[in-house]
């Protein structure tokens, strides 16, 4: 396994060289601006940390792939762990070189006794760089756990996109649901506007980078930005962890369930389209419907879950198990949505409000 | 000793093998053939451990081999499509399998000349043929005791077949144990000693294949008149009339056989030689089901 293990870090010497430069080349667009460096930093680590896996694992949705692989007297549990800790090598060994690569130069700056313009970072970028670090593991985790509970290359990017989505739903639930106020039981407006997506520049940073800085900024209490360590932040800290962990636990664990004959098929998980279909289905007719019922949102996404389903049995005749786990789901949905607009009636549209 | 008991494999709405029984010897060369779809891949990738069987055993020397890591280091799988990336090169698949087998680099080197293959040459680029023979010279390098080989002469060139049939004997002879599919039924029959006939996922015939084929006698007749099967005072396996000159196969003694088609008065009775494909045919079917 061991012996393995370096042959796996070795073949993936030249993928990391590539993915390191180019970050490194992003990160010295940047080269006088340290808050942009560092979010162009954890942006290259937060894609890296998602798209890893796919470089990983992608061998494995091909019967050569699988036939090569599976035959080697190594056991499968075995074969994942190797792979997971050559990509946990990959992420900590390039966001390392490229981190460094561009933050020395923020000392190099603060020492010149002739510049007077920059400020010490302290510790700062060894804590940003240690959280960021630290946080990218979950994300690489449930990436992991995404990509291969699908059984074909196109259905795990697909995995891939539709999970990490849902941290980010959930994330931003567990954000707002801690908040003081509870007026709204989810912020719509960051799901509307997508205002998740580009908060911090790059979206990924708006989930691992913030948090990171959030947290580091807090430790060090050196920053210009006033941030208190606050309900939410722990709660997404930990949610973050226990998703991640979790996904690593859940890849290695459900590696001895997967049929090899399965692969390059439909992706039946439990954990695919058979999940993630109607959880999309329930979350967005919920979100748009928490307030008053709009058929100008409830007819479309019904008709888009629909699609869905006939996009996974490959058919318009989706049948009968999929066709009541879809009418379900509505019916929760807007049931759900239906019992928020009484516990929490939108203020502007009581009669005070006016 | 691979022993394989009451073996079955579904893949969904398909049975594709059914109470499978084979014992594989030592030092033999086991040819396993049918028709596409018979269940030769698939009873290999069970053997290799790829796909676990839905019940059934498959042993090796009393060992399980499905996610057996010492079992499995005996054993060298190549699948009818090799695999290959971008960037693999012969070099990098030997240092691949050095981490799993003893690898005899001497040997490496001997088989690579022999195939006329280059240590950088990148394997995405090489031709099927190419590809199995480098496969082949990576599995012969490890220490492994049985190697399976699907589709083992697919892609090889006539000369290639033979350099591959010259070294699966000398391997043989070494101690090692071949399973090999293949529809090249002239191939087989120059190499295996012992063989098994899949069909709709069971096995239709296995044995020694010399014994077996020993079992089968092949006659041609000429006649002064055309004749039709029903008059051959025996059951045919396989009866074929142009003009007036008959083909048949039949199960029997040979003598005996000979002594009732001479009562038919031909004009001509030749004792022929049975190949394996014509065996196979005769077990399987027509030649139209191929």
């Amino acid at each position: 396994m061991k012996q393995y293990f370096l042959y796996e870090c070795k073949k993936k010497l030249p993928a990391f060289a590539a993915f390191t430069i180019i970050s490194r080349l992003i990160c010295s667009i940047f080269r006088y601006n340290f808050i942009s460096i560092t979010a162009a930093q954890t942006a290259c680590l937060g894609v890296m940390a998602v798209l890893l896996p796919a470089y990983l694992f992608s061998d494995f949705y091909s019967k050569k792939g699988v036939d090569f692989y599976y035959s080697l007297p190594i056991t499968r549990e075995k074969l994942v762990i190797v792979k997971i800790l050559a990509g946990l090598v990959f992420l900590f060994a390039s966001y390392t070189i490229f981190f460094w690569g561009s933050a020395w130069k923020i000392y190099a700056a603060a020492l010149d006794p002739h510049n007077t313009t920059h400020y010490s970072p302290g510790l700062y970028p060894l804590w940003l760089y240690l959280t960021n670090l630290a946080l990218s593991v979950p994300l690489f985790g449930y990436s992991t756990f995404a990509f291969t509970r699908a059984n074909n290359l196109l259905d795990g990017f697909v995995h891939l996109v539709a999970y990490t989505l849902l941290v980010c739903i959930l994330l931003e639930f567990v954000s707002v649901w801690l908040e003081a106020e509870r007026q709204y039981f989810l912020n719509t407006n960051y799901f509307i506007s997508f205002e998740t997506l580009d908060r911090n520049t790059v979206f990924w940073q708006g989930k691992i980078g913030l948090t990171g800085t959030n947290l580091t900024e807090y430790m060090l209490e050196s920053y210009q930005v006033k941030t208190i360590i606050s309900p939410q932040m722990i709660a997404a800290i930990v949610t973050q962890a226990v998703l991640g962990l979790s996904g690593l636990a859940g890849t290695i664990f459900f590696v001895r369930f997967q049929k090899a004959e399965d692969l390059g098929g439909v992706s039946k998980s439990l954990f695919s389209y058979r999940v993630l279909i109607p959880l999309y289905l329930f979350i967005s007719l919920f979100i748009t419907n928490h307030f008053y019922f709009q058929l100008i949102t409830i007819i479309p996404l019904s008709a888009a879950g629909y699609l869905g389903y006939c996009l996974y049995a490959r058919s318009f005749v989706i049948g009968k198990k999929n066709a009541i786990v879809f009418v379900a789901t509505v019916v929760v949905a807007l049931g759900a949505a239906y019992i928020m607009q009484k516990i929490y009636p939108p203020t502007y549209l009581l009669p005070d409000y006016w | 000793m691979i022993r394989i008991q009451k073996l079955n494999k579904s893949f969904p709405n398909k049975q594709v093998l059914s109470d499978i029984d084979l014992t594989i010897e030592d030092r033999t060369v086991f040819g396993l053939v049918g028709i596409n779809g018979a269940g030769k891949s698939t009873l290999l990738r069970l053997i290799a451990g790829v796909l676990k069987a839905d019940s059934g055993s498959i042993q090796l020397d009393g060992q399980t081999l499905y996610e057996n890591e010492k079992a499995k280091r005996q054993v060298f799988f190549l699948a009818d499509e090799p695999f290959s990336t971008p960037l693999l090169t012969p070099d990098k698949l030997k240092e691949l399998y050095s981490t799993f087998y003893k690898f005899d680099e001497a040997k490496f080197a001997r088989y690579l000349e022999t195939f006329g293959l280059k240590r950088k040459q990148q394997v995405g680029k090489m031709s099927k043929g190419m590809k199995r023979q480098l496969y082949l010279a990576l599995a012969l390098s490890t220490d492994c005791k049985v190697f399976l080989l699907d589709e083992a002469f697919d892609g090889l060139d006539p000369l290639a077949r033979l350099k591959f049939k010259r070294i699966v004997i000398e391997e043989k002879e070494a101690g090692k144990t071949f399973i090999l599919s293949s529809h090249s039924l002239r191939e087989l029959e120059d190499i295996s000693d012992s063989f098994a006939i899949l069909d709709g996922g069971n096995v239709k015939q296995n044995g020694n294949l010399l014994d077996e084929l020993g079992k089968l006698v092949k006659f041609q007749l000429a006649f002064e008149r055309e004749i039709s099967e029903s008059e051959i005072p025996f059951p045919c396996v396989s009866f074929k009339a142009s003009g007036r000159v008959v083909t048949v196969v039949a199960r029997g003694e040979e003598d005996a056989l000979k002594a009732q088609l001479e009562a038919l008065n031909p004009l001509l009775l030749d004792v022929l030689p049975i190949d394996f494909e014509e065996f196979f045919l005769s077990e399987v079917g027509t030649k139209e089901t191929l």
